[in-house]
C-alpha cells in the first residue's frame, strides 16, 4: 500500500449511493439480531440449565412458610404458568409480524403505498401492544402461585422458585422486547404518513429493517413458548 | 470574495440554532443524569413497600438506572431515536455539527460524531479508568506491605480489591480498541467514518455513564465479593453490588454497539481494492475482537440482570434453598469471562504486529498465519470456560475435555509469538519507543502463556486455583502484555492524533521503570502463590512478608513507569516535537493522509493496488 496507490479516485463525492447505505445498514441490523439471539440463547440456558439441576427438589416445589398457617413447613406444589395465555401472546406477536411483512411487501410492490403502509403499521404496532398487555397478564399471574419465607417475625418476603424466576426472565425479556416493537411500529407509522417510508427509491428499506427484528422477535417467542410448554415440571 | 461570505454564512449557520439538543454537552449529561438518579432514588417511595428487606436494592438499582437514562438524555443520546419515532430526521447541516465541525475542543465534550474525535474521547477515558483502578491497585498493594490490616479494614479492603479488578478489565477493553479501534481503523480501511456514527459516539458516553455507578459502589458500601461478583455472595453483599451490576449491563451495550459497528465499518466500508487479504493486521484484530465480543458480553448482562432480580425483585436464580445454584453464575459469568481476555487481547497484539513490521522494515511474516492465529484465538476461547470451574465440583467429567481445549489454545497463541519474532527476525530495527514495549510484550506474554498452560492442567489447577500464582499469572497476561501493549500504541499513533512526537527519552524511562516493575512485582507473586498463600485476603502469615514486600515495591515502580508516561502524554500533546504527518514513513493509509486528518478523511477515497506491508521491497511491486 504504498503512496503511490492513493492516486485514483473511487468516488465522486463525499455522498455514498442509497444502495450502498442500505447494505451497511442491513448488515449492522443482522448484528443486533445476533447479539439478541445470543441474549435469548443465555436465558434459556438459565431456564433450562435450573430445571435440569433442580438444586434440592426446588425447581417448581417450595416450603409453605407463613408461621400462622397450620401446613407450615408443608411443600406445595407451583402451578405451571398458563400455557394458553403464553401461545395467545406468541399468536399475536406472530400475528403482529405478518402483518408488518406483509405491509412492507406491499409497500415495495406499489408506487404509491406509503398512506395504506401508515395504517398497516399502526395495526402491527397495536398488536404488539396487545401482545404486551397479554405478557403483563401472565408475568402478574405469576405472583398468584408464589411462596412467601418469613424472614422476620413481621416480614414477610415473596421468594419465587427457580422456575417462577426463569419465566420472570423471560417474560420480561418477551415484554421489554414487545415495548421496542410497538416504538418502532409506531414511528414506521409517522414516517410513512409524512412520506419517509415510502415505495420511491430505497425508502423502504427501514420497513424492512424493522420486519427483519420483528420477525425475530416472533420467532424468538415461538422458541420460548415451545420450551417453557414442553420441558416445565 | 463572494465565495469568502458564502462559507462564512454556511459557518454561521452550521455553528447556531439547532435550539436545545445543540446546547447538550458532558454538563448537562451530570445534571441530567444526577435529576434522573434523585427521581429514580425518590420515586419507589410511591411503588414499593419500604419495610420490606429489598427495598434499599430496589431504590438503588431504580436510581443508577435513572442517572443512566438520564445522562443519556443529558448528552443528546436520545435526539436520534426520538427524531427518528417522530420523523424530524437530521439535516446535512445537523450532521455536521454533530461531527463536530467548527467547533474546536468544545467538540471533545459533546456527542460527537467524528470517529477521530471518539477515538481521542476513548483514549481520555481510558486513562482516567486505568488511574482510578491503578490507584486503587497501589492501595491494595501499600495494605499488603506486612501481615495484618493497616489503613482500610477487610470490608474496604475487599471493596477496593473488587472495584480495581472490574474497573481495569473495563478500561483494558477499550484501552486499544477505544481509541485505535476509533481513530486509526476507520482510515485503514479507506473509509471516511464508522459506520454508524452516532452510535459510535452511543458506545463512547455508554462508557461514561457506566462508570459513574461503578464508581459510586465504593461510597455506598462498596462490594465485597471480589470482581467476579461470585453468588450467592453477590447476593449477600451490600447495595454497592446493584450500581455495580447496573453498571456492568450499561457497559455491555457498549460494547454491543461497539461490535455492531466495528464490524460493520470493517466488512461494509472497505475502499475499492482494499480486499480482506489487504487489511491492515490491526483492522482484522479490531473485527475479530469485535466480533468476539458481540458474542461474549451478552452472557454478563444477563448474569447481571438475574443478580439484580434476585436481590431487588425475590427471584431465585443463585439461592439453592429456593432451587437456584451458584453454578448457573458461575457458568454465565466465565462464558463471557474467557472470551473478554482475548476481546481485551487480540487488539492489543493486532497494534504489537503493526509495530513489529512498521519498525522492522520487513512485511509481516506469514500474515494469513497471523489471521488464522487470532482466528483460532478467538473461536477456541468459547470453548474452554469451565477451566475455571476446575476446583467447583461443577461438571468433572467435562475437566477432560476442557483441559484440552485450554491447551489447544496454546497453538494459536504461540503462532502468534512466532509472526511477532519472525517479522523482528533479522529486521533493519529502528529501536524507537514503540518497538522496546513490543519487546516487552513479547517477554511478558510468554511468562504469562506459559504460566496458563501450567494453570490448565486440572491437577496442578487444584493445588493453584485461589493462590497468588494465579493472580500473577493473570497479572503478566493484562499488565505485561495487554497494558505494555496499549501504552506501545499510545506511543506508535499519539503522532497521528496530536501531530507531535511523544519524548523518546522519557518513554525509554518509562518503559524500564514499567517493565523491571512487572518482574519484580509479579515474580515475587508467583513465589508467594508457590508457597501457599492465598488470593483476595486482606492479611497473610508472617512466612509471605519478604514476598509481599518485594511485590510492593515493584508495584510502585510499575506507578512511576506510569506516571512518567502520563507526564510524557500530557507534556508532548502541549508542546512535543512536530511529527509531521508520516513520521514512521509507514505504509498503511492513516499515515497518508495529512495531520490534523480532515473531518472526512479523504478528499478522493483511495484505490489500494498493493499490500500494506511492502517493506524493503521495491515500491509498487504490487501495484
Amino acid at each position: 500500500m504504498s503512496s503511490n496507490t492513493i492516486t485514483h479516485e473511487a468516488d465522486h463525492g463525499h455522498h455514498e449511493a442509497p444502495e450502498v447505505v442500505e447494505g451497511r445498514q442491513r448488515l449492522g441490523i443482522w448484528l443486533f439480531i445476533v447479539g439478541d439471539v445470543i441474549m435469548l440463547a443465555s436465558f434459556l440456558f438459565t431456564y433450562l440449565y435450573l430445571r435440569g439441576t433442580n438444586t434440592g427438589n426446588g425447581w417448581m416445589t417450595y416450603l409453605e412458610g407463613d408461621t400462622s398457617a397450620a401446613n407450615f413447613g408443608k411443600p406445595v406444589h407451583e402451578k405451571v404458568l398458563s400455557s394458553g395465555l403464553n401461545w395467545a401472546i406468541v399468536a399475536v406477536t406472530v400475528l403482529s409480524a405478518a402483518v408488518i411483512w406483509f405491509g412492507e411487501k406491499h409497500l415495495r410492490s406499489r408506487q404509491k403505498g406509503a398512506g395504506s403502509f401508515s395504517l398497516i403499521a399502526s395495526l402491527g404496532a397495536i398488536l404488539a401492544l396487545a401482545a404486551t398487555v397479554l405478557t403483563i397478564m401472565q408475568l402478574r399471574s405469576i405472583d398468584e402461585h408464589i411462596p412467601y419465607h418469613v424472614l422476620s417475625q413481621n416480614a414477610h418476603e415473596f421468594v419465587y422458585t427457580a422456575y417462577g424466576s426463569a419465566e420472570i426472565l423471560l417474560n420480561g425479556s418477551s415484554l421489554l422486547h414487545l415495548i421496542i416493537l410497538a416504538f418502532l411500529g409506531f414511528g414506521l407509522a409517522i414516517r410513512a404518513s409524512k412520506g419517509l417510508v415510502s415505495s420511491e427509491g430505497l425508502k423502504w428499506s427501514q420497513a424492512r429493517f424493522v420486519r427483519f427484528f420483528w420477525v425475530w422477535v416472533a420467532l424468538g417467542s415461538v422458541i420460548t413458548a415451545a420450551v417453557t410448554s414442553l420441558v416445565n415440571k | 470574495m463572494t465565495a469568502t461570505i458564502d462559507l462564512q454564512k454556511t459557518h454561521a449557520a452550521e455553528s447556531s440554532g439547532g435550539g436545545f439538543l445543540r446546547r447538550l454537552n458532558f454538563g448537562t449529561g451530570i445534571i441530567f443524569g444526577v435529576i434522573g438518579a434523585l427521581l429514580g432514588y425518590f420515586l419507589p417511595h410511591h411503588f414499593f413497600d419500604n419495610q420490606g428487606s429489598a427495598y434499599a436494592d430496589q431504590c438503588t438499582v431504580i436510581s443508577a438506572v435513572g442517572w443512566v437514562v438520564g445522562f443519556w438524555f443529558g448528552i443528546g443520546a436520545l435526539a436520534g431515536p426520538f427524531k427518528w419515532f417522530l420523523g424530524w430526521d437530521q439535516t446535512h447541516a445537523d450532521e455536521m455539527y454533530l461531527a463536530g465541525k467548527n467547533q474546536g475542543k468544545k467538540r471533545y465534550w459533546k456527542y460527537c460524531t467524528d470517529h477521530k474525535v471518539v477515538g481521542v474521547q476513548y483514549l481520555v477515558l481510558a486513562m482516567v479508568l486505568l488511574g482510578a483502578g491503578g490507584i486503587l491497585a497501589m492501595l491494595i498493594r501499600t495494605d499488603l506491605i506486612s501481615p495484618g490490616t493497616h489503613f482500610v479494614n477487610q470490608q474496604v479492603y475487599n471493596s477496593f480489591l473488587s472495584l480495581h479488578g472490574m474497573l481495569m478489565i473495563i478500561s483494558l477493553i477499550i484501552a486499544v480498541a477505544g481509541p485505535w479501534g476509533n481513530f486509526v481503523m476507520p482510515i485503514q480501511c479507506g473509509a471516511r467514518d464508522m459506520a454508524f456514527p452516532r452510535l459510535n459516539a452511543l458506545s463512547l458516553w455508554t462508557v461514561v455513564a457506566a462508570a459513574v455507578p461503578l464508581l459510586t459502589t465504593l461510597f455506598i458500601g462498596g462490594i465485597q465479593d471480589g470482581w467476579t461478583t461470585y453468588a450467592p455472595i453477590s447476593i449477600q453483599t451490600g447495595i454497592g453490588m446493584n450500581t455495580f451490576a447496573i453498571a456492568i449491563i450499561t457497559f455491555v451495550i457498549s460494547t454491543t454497539v461497539a461490535g455492531v459497528n466495528t464490524v460493520c465499518t470493517i466488512m461494509t466500508m472497505r475502499t475499492t481494492g482494499m480486499s480482506l487479504d489487504r487489511l491492515p493486521i490491526f483492522t482484522w484484530a479490531s473485527l475479530i475482537g469485535g466480533a468476539l465480543g458481540l458474542y461474549a458480553m451478552p452472557f454478563f448482562a444477563t448474569a447481571m440482570t438475574m443478580t439484580i432480580l434476585d436481590r431487588s425483585a425475590g427471584t431465585s436464580f443463585f439461592s439453592a434453598d429456593s432451587g437456584g445454584t451458584g453454578w448457573l453464575w458461575e457458568n454465565m459469568f466465565w462464558l463471557m469471562g474467557h472470551p473478554e481476555v482475548y476481546v481485551i487481547l487480540i487488539p492489543a497484539v493486532g497494534a504489537l504486529l503493526e509495530i513489529a513490521t512498521v519498525f522492522s522494515r520487513k512485511p509481516l511474516f506469514s500474515y494469513k498465519t497471523a489471521i488464522g492465529g487470532m482466528a483460532g484465538i478467538a473461536g477456541l476461547s468459547i470453548l474452554v470456560w469451565a477451566h475455571h470451574m476446575f476446583t467447583t465440583g461443577w461438571a468433572p467429567q467435562l475437566g477432560g475435555p476442557f483441559m484440552l481445549t485450554t491447551e489447544l489454545i496454546s497453538i494459536p497463541t504461540g503462532i502468534i509469538f512466532l509472526v511477532a519474532v519472525g517479522t523482528i527476525w533479522r529486521g533493519n530495527l529502528w529501536m524507537k519507543t514503540p518497538l522496546i514495549w513490543l519487546m516487552g510484550f513479547i517477554a511478558n506474554f510468554i511468562i504469562g502463556g506459559v504460566t496458563g498452560i501450567y494453570l490448565s492442567d486440572i491437577p496442578v489447577d487444584n493445588t493453584m486455583h485461589g493462590t497468588m500464582f494465579v493472580v500473577a499469572h493473570f497479572h503478566y497476561v493484562f499488565v505485561g502484555s495487554v497494558l505494555f501493549g496499549a501504552i506501545g500504541a499510545v506511543y506508535f499513533w499519539f503522532p497521528k492524533i496530536s501531530g507531535r512526537f511523544l519524548d523518546e527519552k522519557l518513554g525509554r524511562i518509562s518503559f524500564w521503570l514499567a517493565f523491571i516493575g512487572v518482574q519484580v512485582t509479579f515474580l515475587a507473586m508467583f513465589v508467594s502463590g508457590l508457597r501457599g498463600m492465598p488470593r483476595r485476603y486482606a492479611s497473610y502469615q508472617p512466612i509471605f512478608e519478604h514476598t509481599n514486600v518485594i511485590s510492593t515495591i515493584g508495584a510502585y515502580i510499575i506507578m512511576a513507569g506510569m506516571l512518567v508516561s502520563l507526564a510524557n502524554i500530557i507534556l508532548s500533546w502541549r508542546s512535543g516535537e512536530p511529527s509531521g504527518p508520516n513520521p514512521w514513513q509507514s505504509k498503511t493509509l492513516e499515515w497518508l493522509v495529512p495531520t490534523p486528518v480532515p473531518l472526512e478523511n479523504f478528499e478522493v477515497l483511495p484505490v489500494i493496488e498493493s499490500d500494506p506491508y511492502t517493506y524493503g521491497e521495491k515500491e509498487g511491486a504490487h501495484a
